[in-house]
């Protein structure tokens, strides 16, 4: 395990803390079922993650100093709305499609189900950020998200075909690269934020 | 950017945010239902997602 997370980020953390909470409750004599305990811990990452989210674009709006390149520099500075709506895309897409994302996905087509259902979250978050005036100032960002959502949605709409048609043969390699195209999308925008970030430190 | 503009893009964005996440949410527990149920998504269901998908899908291209 190298990669870390806030302990407020960690599902098994949150888990525990639920089930303390259900236990507590036991005690007083309320007695919650297992599914709730499961609905709770995803309830309160999706919180964090909105908190989160929030606190991001109030901190930035809230600066005093600007980021960006100096003039002269060659690409147009990183405005304030720009990184506030990318530091909220890609926490949003991150944070709460981890929260989303059920394990209890039983069958392919469950499973197809749910990933396409992540998916139209990651597309709302695009098609807001396609549609806004930083997008406008950075074509290439845009072509590459247009490019990614397309594939990622051609992927996911050959998987669902492939489990609907009940093509055994056919149905892991597209449920594998229908997950792998919506991966990417989620990854372009947490690495652009990264980019971004190291470009304005420079 | 103006920082009112920076906030109204913003929030623009968490509202779009919210609707595909509450869409997101609303599949999730669908989902769950069909595993309790034991069954596979039904053709009303696939076609209620997949309309969500394409009708993004096509904004976004009309960007």
């Amino acid at each position: 395990m190298n990669d870390s997370k806030p302990w407020y980020l960690s599902r098994t953390i949150i888990g525990v803390l639920i089930s303390l909470l259900s236990k507590g409750l036991v005690a007083l004599g309320y007695n919650p079922s297992p599914d709730i305990e499961a609905d709770l811990v995803n309830l309160v990452l999706l919180a964090i993650g909105f908190a989160g989210d929030a606190l991001a674009v109030y901190g930035r709006v809230k600066a005093t100093k600007g980021i960006g390149r100096r003039p002269g520099d060659g690409d147009p500075p990183l405005g304030v709305g720009a990184l506030a709506a990318t530091l909220l895309l890609a926490a949003s897409l991150a944070g709460p499609l981890a929260a989303c994302a059920t394990p209890a996905a039983d069958t392919p087509a469950q499973r197809v189900y749910a990933l396409q259902a992540d998916l139209n979250a990651g597309l709302a978050v695009v098609n807001a950020y396609v549609h806004s005036p930083d997008a406008a100032a950075r074509p290439q960002v845009k072509q590459s998200l247009k490019s990614l959502a397309a594939t990622a949605v051609a992927a996911v709409l050959s998987a669902q075909a492939a489990v609907r048609d009940g093509n055994d043969a056919v149905v892991p390699a597209a449920v594998a690269a229908a997950s792998r195209a919506v991966s990417e999308l989620g990854a372009y925008l947490t690495a652009h934020r990264i980019a971004e970030a190291a470009d304005a430190r420079r | 950017m103006p920082a009112a503009s920076a906030i109204l893009l913003g929030i623009q964005i968490a509202e779009a945010v919210a609707r595909g996440i509450h869409s997101a949410i609303e599949a999730k527990i669908a989902v769950e239902t069909m595993v309790a149920e034991g069954r596979d998504p039904t053709p009303e269901e696939w076609v209620a997602l997949t309309a969500v998908t394409e009708q993004l899908l096509a904004s976004i291209r009309e960007s």
